[in-house]
């Protein structure tokens, strides 16, 4: 992972997404999280991140081909 | 229609008027088993991840959190077939979620981030994968695993520099602070949450200036935030 220091906006939305994809009370017996098709149960921040933008890019290329 | 969970409160306050959940639901109270939970319709109990709604998430909790007792924020994704099932769940776990209601009461949660870490030093073990070999060409596949190692070492400086600023920031807010947990770290950042009394947030921000004029850590300081990482079993 490069040691690069990230901007102030993806520093919140990298704290943001941990925060509430990874902490708070669990009252349900299990928490089952996705994008599109991909569960996300215990993947961690970085492939949350990725699977998201993954998901949008590949939700905007199939916007694309249809207009 | 199935319902959505945000969080969990001690206090009957009232919802604000115009709060809007996860797709722009209006968020509401219902009683349950003695709490009072601010909850949403959604149109099915699976939600899928989008950058919007976490945020729709979180901007309830939020405001939850400006209001009255603080509140136990629910992690993302909970949604139940219906009211009595959200009813029936938080009821099957109310000792441990009034505990937990107790631990945070009077708190936010402000995370601390700390960047980079101390100056890696850029020195080669002989033979060791990152020391380059000027008789030898190198190859992609070599770059690629002296590029893991150099970030491996970057990694260990920055997570020793978070250790660092969590005890000092332990030592000089000690009073300030209620609960503090382990540094984590993703994508380039290590950080650790504290769970700070409100009525002290401003002499807790005040202590951190201190810390950051008078020590080489480069942090920052996030929040205040419904208590998510408190708001667990540990």
């Amino acid at each position: 992972m490069s040691d690069e220091l990230i901007d102030n906006g993806a520093l919140e939305l990298s704290d943001l997404l941990n925060r509430v994809l990874d902490k708070g009370a669990v009252i349900a017996g299990s928490v089952t999280i996705s994008v599109g098709d991909i569960d996300l149960i215990q993947l961690d921040l970085t492939v949350v991140l990725t699977a998201i933008e993954t998901a949008r890019t590949a939700e905007r290329r199939r916007r694309e081909a249809r207009e | 229609m199935a319902t959505y969970l945000y969080c969990v409160r001690s206090d009957d306050r009232e919802v604000p008027g115009g709060l809007f959940g996860i797709d722009g639901a209006p968020v509401r109270a219902i009683d349950a088993a003695g709490l009072v939970a601010w909850v949403s319709d959604a149109i099915a109990t699976s939600v899928d991840v989008t950058v919007e709604r976490v945020r729709a998430h979180d901007a309830v909790c939020a405001a939850a959190v400006s209001l009255g007792e603080t509140p136990l924020p629910i992690r993302f994704g909970q949604s139940f077939p219906d009211d009595g099932a959200t009813v029936a769940a938080i009821d099957a776990r109310r000792r441990s979620l009034e505990t937990r209601l107790a631990r945070v009461a009077g708190c936010v949660e402000m995370r601390v981030v700390v960047a980079g870490g101390r100056p890696v030093a850029d020195e080669h073990t002989p033979g060791a994968i990152d020391a380059p070999d000027a008789s030898m060409p190198e190859g992609p596949g070599t770059a690629f695993l002296r590029r893991l190692a150099r970030a491996g070492r970057a990694d260990i400086a920055r997570e020793v520099s978070c250790e660092d600023a969590r005890h000092a920031v332990r030592d000089a807010a000690r009073a300030l602070i209620v609960d503090q947990q382990p540094c984590e770290s993703a994508r380039g950042v290590s950080y650790f949450p504290v769970l700070v009394r409100r009525d002290a947030l401003n002499e807790f921000l005040a202590a951190m200036t201190d810390i950051l004029s008078s020590q080489a850590i480069d942090l920052s300081v996030l929040g205040p935030f419904a208590p998510y990482s408190f708001a667990g079993d540990g």
